[in-house]
């Protein structure tokens, strides 16, 4: 059992607000499961693949999930958050706004993650349907493909870019203080 | 026990989440190649599949 306290105080008073906070945890001594052997993307059963799940609540949702080789823990490229970035974007002659036009979406999210398994990141899109869509849930699939090679057709933008970075720092000045 | 002690390490630490160094065409390039039907599952909900099932319950597992 390991744990990290990070602040301003001194190491007397987080020292005080381990103890206070958490000497009341029991360690069990549990060991960490091992997932090493385990095979997290199957590409023989998982890939080119459509899960149907029949959901109890009236859910009309398209999750589209991709697999990308893994970003260092220490890299700041941040690749990731520029294609979250332009893929869940909201505005004029983005995804959503297309799909919008097509009345087949009412909503989307795009998200990174990082290092799901050992060598692998994830890309996901997640399209929130209208009635319509749900019917054509293929048609959907295509315009999200068609997004994808107009993205692909043209040279990441400098611009957006700065943009993230730009709003990054905006994000940090204004952290609340600890 | 690792211990830090000067306020400038604490925030180098605060900020890495938030740093951008530059931005990486070829590597960008390369993750969107990644997007290709098969390299990717979907997950469709929709009640809708449940005519689907019941003309098809073994398509369904």
């Amino acid at each position: 059992m390991n744990l990290v306290l990070v602040g301003r105080h001194s190491l007397d008073e987080l020292q005080n607000l381990a103890v206070e906070n958490f000497s009341g945890i029991e360690d069990k001594n549990l060991v960490q499961p091992d997932f090493s052997e385990e095979v997290c993307f199957d590409k023989e059963h998982s890939f080119g693949k459509v899960f149907k799940v029949i959901p109890s609540k009236n859910l009309k949702t398209l999750q589209l999930n991709w697999v990308m080789p893994s970003t260092p823990s220490f890299n700041s490229k941040r690749s990731d958050r520029y294609l979250s970035h332009i893929f869940g974007y909201e505005g004029p002659n983005s995804l959503l706004s297309e799909l919008v036009k097509l009345s087949m979406a009412t909503g989307l999210s795009a998200g990174y993650s990082r290092q799901v398994h050992d060598n692998l990141d994830r890309l996901t899109i997640s399209l929130v349907l209208t009635e319509k869509g749900e019917q054509n849930w293929k048609d959907v699939m295509e315009v999200v493909y068609m997004f994808i090679n107009k993205i692909r057709s043209q040279t990441p933008r400098q611009y957006i870019y700065d943009e993230i970075k730009n709003k990054s720092l905006i994000d940090f000045d204004n952290l609340t203080k600890s | 026990m690792k211990i830090i002690n000067k306020n400038e390490d604490l925030d180098k630490i605060l900020f890495y989440p938030y740093h951008y160094e530059a931005m990486d065409v070829e590597d960008i390039k390369m993750r969107l190649d990644c997007m290709r039907p098969d390299n990717m599952f979907t997950i469709y909900h929709s009640q809708l599949l449940q005519q689907e099932k019941d003309a098809n319950p073994k398509s369904f597992k």
